[in-house]
């Protein structure tokens, strides 16, 4: 089912005063600190560094791991656009998160970036935020809230793209495992949604199981294992990232031959995983994609684009910016199996340049929605 | 209409059933208005299911149950026997321990209500506190957690006593002095016998014959679900009772070591034997210098006193202060008033089972070997071959009927209770704390407990004893009496007659003896 | 005779009197308010700009849904049970009042209505059959969960605007918040505490059988103790709703294991009876603050929920240690 997104956030009177009239107070106070940390304003191009915070409401899996990394990466290596930064986290709890960007308010962040629990359970906490004149950018997991800016991944293409690639493999018929994240989640939903529009035009193709996975390759080897003895012969494995090497696994202690076409997450233990089979069979194909960890470097630099007023940021065409998926196809295979750790997931470094490209192309119409790089060389 | 007949509550041929137990058997009696009666019987005697089905709280099988003139059918519960005047305090306590004094006072009196509902419930029950238990020294404000075993059973005796929205007509009281102290018990009767003149009927039931004798205008004797005799309290006598609740042969071997001597009150008794010292008390004499008093090995020591005077601390010092293995010593333990230390190690027997004792899922076998199990494991495992011999000894040596196997729960209090005491002499410590072991318990059980104890004496365990009752103190080798927290006298075992441990308990040699038939009368 | 003298109480040292009226004053409430006073305190001094009134509102403000489900939470322990699908019962009442209501008021009202019954029910099947309430309250999350992603299968959904207004009411004076802080505080406190069925809803907690031979319904108690919480759960549910604009199934999820630590570290014990007003709102407001003063201080994200974790246990540390010097202290 799909939820309209919010077309208005109407504005609430009494407090909306009360609070415009704090914000003189907040941002005086801020802008003050800022100063007195950094040498002025002797930035690059005579702008000014940022204090900025990202708030993420989960960190238990890798790819959320990554993420954190990334933007302490980018930040404390770019000291002349980052005065101070900081990392919080809420434990899965919206309500939590809502508390902790009102906290960071309070601390005097310029910019906020936030990896959403929920697309609405923060939109309150947000207003408040913008509404002080804090600068709040969305990523990944987003919230619906109009005052904020928004770092996206189109899992939709996700979905399209590996789904026609599956279908384009089997020419169009056979039988499709679909392995999903966790319900209830619009990432979920948004692939899934995407994956069988392209399934729809190939009545052949058939979805015969579901399984969730929740993007952790522990759990999906569980999963899938469990639904295998139910299942007919199956052709291709439909994935949502993260996920391909548990199922792989699965398959190969099914010991099923031959095996499906198993679409790989990006992780290093898929990438393996797909090495190793392609060894002993070499007309194996498959390919792999994920979004990427990186993104809230995306974020971070899309914040500062925005407090600098660099770049027409702020005339974003609905305050979106296109991340690109990142897709690894068999001649990329080796090498990012090569770079990547066994629990580590493919990325590309963001770097300020690549995200005045993502906002440009994203300006001018035509975002970028997908990438097939090589692994960044160290 | 009611009101004018002469008797509160006529039972007759109330009969109940429990599976294959007859629990009471077509019995019938009468309580005319403003009489004191008791009900004796052993435990299992059906006492406790007859004032059930007074009360209306389990349905009887057959028979009727008039209340103040009105008729029912004994087969019927009733949800609300205070509307009816029925009152009741159950041995087992039912104050809610999260809640103040005066909280608790509200709930059982329906009239207090409004704003000032604390105080209008606590005023009411005060005033029958102060006369029921003069110097109670209960506040409103403390929560029920906080108050001792006795004090607790001081509020519940007297919440059925305020006047309520209805006036209590007949006050049903199971055990109610069971961990009262002489003087409190006294002064109990007392306002009993006040109430009682102004129309109030009670039905006591309690192990403790000499108070219904004392105090009571007729005592009911039930045996085996029947009611078997009736006797005029003025005309009765422990004898009687006794025989006629089937008990003599267990009392005469009870009342063997008693020397009728006059009372001598001896505060330097020597130890009976001239063993080593197990236990030693030190406290501050009046005259500065320290006072010592030595337990030792084979002994049965009582600690006396009224309710609340330092015996427990006492007992639960020692208990402290005593060391993990046979035969080793620790440093002393300091209290209030003494200096407590102890050589070799304890293990401790609660006479409040439900909360420090039994293990209410375990089946009786665990329950009696949990202490011991240390002895009985071989490489962290438990042997079962030993575990079983060691069961099967103290279930003989007790007396134990029924399957090592039933479930603790499935057993009688008193029963509950040696399991209880098997436990903690099974594992053959030096030292036996002994809290109360006995409340609640009936006659026979008592005193197959006090034979069990001076097996173990002469086995060369050392006891220490603290008891409310002061009659069972007669099977001690010396008594240790306490007042304001300090040992103020030592006598005999033969000497620890109730009047000599209440005078002493009250004031020593130079307070004469106390009579207490006479102070109630 | 004149021997029925006072003597069953032995005499007591006026310092002892006097600690054990110190005891009573200080009751269970007091440890988690003091605590709360100075995580309040630490972050004032922080950032000074928490003392200002929007300060307040924002430090707050996310706080009065949970305090809320703690207040839920109280009367079930209170009943000496424990409600593990308090949580999935404000994300219905969420998305409750973000889906249905727009479309039809009395559809949604009469929805939560439903919701209270139904957890009246719960209490009665609790109280009658005797089934260990972790069991049926873990089975209805699950109900009301599904129910929740039935109406709402992915968050969405408007609060209408009048909740949103309501719950963010603002006077120039006073703080919102301390208003209704002080209110639902002092209501809930008076009721359960100077109230008599206050007394009788918190003894039959205690021990239920004693409450049902003075003359009391338990069952109604229990039934009443469950109203209240579903009430104040769907208070939750409302303040969540007009605060975040919309519904998510998930929202709460959160709130089973707080609002269970809010209690205990408010005073509260799982025994049943033993729960203060003013030290659940307490507790609520240290698990609540302890987050953002951690924050401030600088703790990395990583150790925060450990170090969260590690200042309750030390506040429930300080409690059992405060219990047994005045245990000690009374023995005699």
């Amino acid at each position: 089912m799909m939820i309209p997104l919010r077309t208005a956030y109407r504005r609430r009177l009494a407090i909306g005063a009360l609070i415009v009239a704090a914000a003189a107070v907040l941002t005086g106070c801020s802008n003050s600190g800022t100063d007195a940390g950094s040498t002025g304003d002797t930035g690059t191009d005579g702008v000014k560094p940022i204090k900025i915070a990202l708030s993420n409401y989960f960190n238990g899996n890798i790819w959320r791991k990554q993420m954190e990394a990334s933007f302490e990466a980018t930040a404390k290596a770019n000291p002349d656009y980052v005065s101070d930064f900081k990392v919080v986290n809420s434990d899965g709890s919206a309500p939590q998160q809502a508390q902790q960007i009102q906290s960071l308010v309070l601390e005097g962040y310029d910019a906020i970036i936030i990896d959403a629990a929920s697309p609405t359970a923060l939109n309150g906490a947000i207003q408040e935020a913008c509404d002080v004149g804090v600068t709040v950018v969305v990523f990944d997991s987003l919230a619906t809230a109009d005052c904020a800016y928004k770092v996206a991944f189109d899992y939709e293409t996700y979905g399209e793209v590996e789904a026609q690639f599956l279908a384009d493999q089997l020419g169009g018929k056979g039988n499709v495992l679909f392995v999903r994240g966790i319900a209830g989640i619009t990432v979920d939903d948004d692939i899934y949604r995407g994956a069988t529009s392209v399934l729809s035009k190939y009545p052949d193709m058939k979805i015969v199981g579901e399984v969730y996975g929740e993007f952790t390759e522990s759990t999906a080897q569980q999963e899938v294992a469990k639904i295998l003895p139910s299942l007919p012969q199956v052709d291709g494995v439909l994935t949502e990232g993260n996920d391909g090497g548990g199922t792989l696994d699965a398959f190969l202690q099914a010991g099923t031959s031959p095996l499906p076409v198993i679409i790989q997450g990006n992780s290093g233990q898929g990438l393996e995983g797909w090495v190793k089979v392609a060894q002993e069979n070499p007309d194996y194909k498959t390919m792999s994609i994920s979004s990427q960890p990186s993104i809230s470097s995306t974020a971070l630099w899309l914040s500062w684009m925005l407090i600098n007023d660099q770049n027409d940021a702020s005339t974003l065409p609905d305050k979106t910016v296109y991340a690109p998926l990142l897709i690894i196809p068999e001649e990329n295979r080796d090498a990012w199996a090569d770079a990547l750790d066994y629990t580590q997931i493919a990325e590309n470094p963001t770097t300020l340049e690549q995200a005045q490209s993502y906002v440009k192309s994203a300006i001018d119409g035509d975002p970028v929605l997908q990438d097939e790089p090589l692994p960044p060389t160290s | 209409m009611s009101d004018q007949s002469p008797d509160t509550l006529v039972v007759q041929g109330v009969s109940k059933r429990f599976g294959s137990t007859l629990a009471v058997n077509d019995a019938s009696f009468t309580v005319r208005r403003g009489e004191l009666i008791g009900i004796a019987g052993h435990n299992g005697a059906g006492k406790s299911t007859i004032l059930k089905v007074v009360n209306g709280t389990i349905a009887g099988d057959s028979g009727t149950v008039t209340v103040n003139g009105i008729a029912r059918s004994a087969d019927t519960t009733v949800a609300h026997p205070e509307k009816l005047g029925v009152r009741t305090v159950y041995q087992e306590l039912s104050l809610c321990a999260s809640l103040r004094v005066d909280e608790t006072a509200a709930i059982f009196d329906h009239s207090a209500r409004g704003l000032s509902w604390r105080s209008t419930a606590w005023h009411n029950l005060r005033t029958v506190l102060d006369e029921m238990f003069p110097g109670h020294g209960i506040r409103k404000d403390a929560k029920i957690s906080e108050l001792s075993i006795a004090r607790r059973q001081m509020i519940e005796c007297a919440s059925t006593m305020i006047d309520s929205t209805v006036r209590p007509a007949l006050v049903i009281l199971d055990e109610p002095t069971s961990s009262l102290d002489a003087a409190s018990t006294a002064s109990f009767y007392a306002y009993l016998k006040k109430r009682a003149a102004e129309g109030v009927s009670v039905i006591i039931t309690t192990h403790r014959l000499h108070e219904m004798i004392d105090n009571l205008s007729r005592i009911y004797v039930m045996r085996d679900g029947q009611v078997l005799s009736e006797q005029r309290a003025e005309g009765a006598t422990k004898e009687s009772i006794v025989t006629a609740m089937g008990l003599a042969a267990h009392e005469s071997s009870r009342v063997a070591p008693i020397a009728d001597s006059s009372t001598v009150t001896t505060t330097d008794a020597r130890p009976t034997t001239a063993s080593e010292v197990i236990v030693r008390l030190e406290q501050p004499g009046d005259d500065g210098a320290s006072e010592v008093f030595e337990i030792r090995k084979g002994e049965i020591i009582g600690f006396a006193g009224l309710e609340g005077h330092g015996q427990l601390l006492a007992l639960e010092a020692v208990y402290r202060a005593s060391a993990r293995r046979s035969g080793a010593v620790r440093a002393p333990r300091r209290t209030a008033h003494h200096a407590v230390s102890v050589t070799g190690d304890s293990a401790y027997v609660s006479g409040d089972r439900g909360v420090r004792g039994i293990f209410p899922l375990w089946d009786v076998a665990t329950n009696i070997s949990f202490s011991s199990l240390g002895k009985l494991t071989a490489g962290g495992l438990v042997k079962p071959k030993a575990e079983a011999a060691l069961v099967h000894e103290w279930y003989s040596r007790l007396g134990i009927k029924g399957q090592s196997t039933d479930p603790i729960t499935s057993l009688s209090g008193g029963t509950q209770q040696k399991a209880l005491m098997a436990r903690a002499m099974a594992v053959g410590s030096d030292l036996l704390l002994l809290e109360d072991p006995t409340r609640g318990v009936d006659q026979a059980t008592k005193s197959e407990v006090y034979e069990l104890l001076r097996g173990q004496a002469a086995e060369g365990q050392t006891i220490v004893w603290y008891s409310t009752e002061n009659e069972e103190l007669r099977n001690c080798d010396r008594v240790f009496v306490f007042r304001v927290g300090k040992i103020v006298a030592t006598i005999t075992g033969a000497d620890a007659t109730e009047d000599a441990v209440i005078a002493l308990s009250f004031g020593g040699q130079d307070v004469a003896p106390i009579d207490l038939e006479g102070a109630v009368r | 005779m004149t021997t029925t003298q006072p003597v069953t109480e032995p005499p007591r040292s006026l310092g002892q009197a006097a600690r054990e009226r110190l005891g009573t004053a200080f009751g269970p409430w007091f440890l988690p308010t003091l605590a709360a006073v100075i995580i309040f305190g630490l972050m004032v001094a922080l950032r000074p700009l928490v003392a200002s009134p929007t300060g307040l509102n924002l430090v707050l403000a996310p706080l009065i849904p949970l305090i809320f489900a703690v207040l839920a939470q109280m009367f079930i322990i209170a009943a000496g049970d424990i409600d593990l699908g308090i949580g999935s019962f404000i994300g219905l009442a969420n998305v409750v009042i973000a889906v249905i209501i727009p479309d039809s008021p009395v559809a949604g009202i009469l929805f939560l209505i439903g919701m209270v019954v139904a957890y009246a029910a719960m209490g009665v099947l609790i109280a009658v059959r005797g089934l260990p309430s972790i069991v049926v309250t873990l089975g209805m999350s699950f109900v009301w969960l599904g129910v929740a992603i039935l109406i709402l299968p992915t968050p969405g959904g408007v609060v209408p605007e009048g909740i949103v207004s309501f719950v963010r009411f603002n006077p120039q004076v006073v703080p919102g918040v301390i208003i209704v802080l002080t209110v639902v505080t002092v209501a809930v406190a008076l009721f359960l505490s100077r109230s008599k069925y206050g007394a009788v809803l918190r003894g039959s907690g205690s021990n239920a059988e004693g409450v049902r031979r003075a003359g009391w319904s338990v069952i109604r108690a229990k039934v009443s103790l469950y109203v209240l919480a579903a009430v104040f759960g769907l208070l939750s549910g409302l303040y969540l709703s007009g605060q975040t604009g919309g519904g998510d199934p998930y929202i709460a999820q959160s709130y089973v294991l707080l609002s269970i630590a809010g209690v205990i570290v408010g005073g509260g014990s799982f025994k049943g009876g033993e729960v203060s007003a003013v030290g659940a709102v307490a507790g609520a407001l240290v698990v609540g603050l302890l987050g953002s003063l951690l924050q401030f201080i600088g703790v990395q994200s990583s150790f925060q929920a450990a170090a969260q974790g590690l200042v309750l246990v030390l506040v429930l540390v300080l409690r059992a240690l405060v219990n047994w010097i005045q245990k000690v202290r009374r023995t005699l």
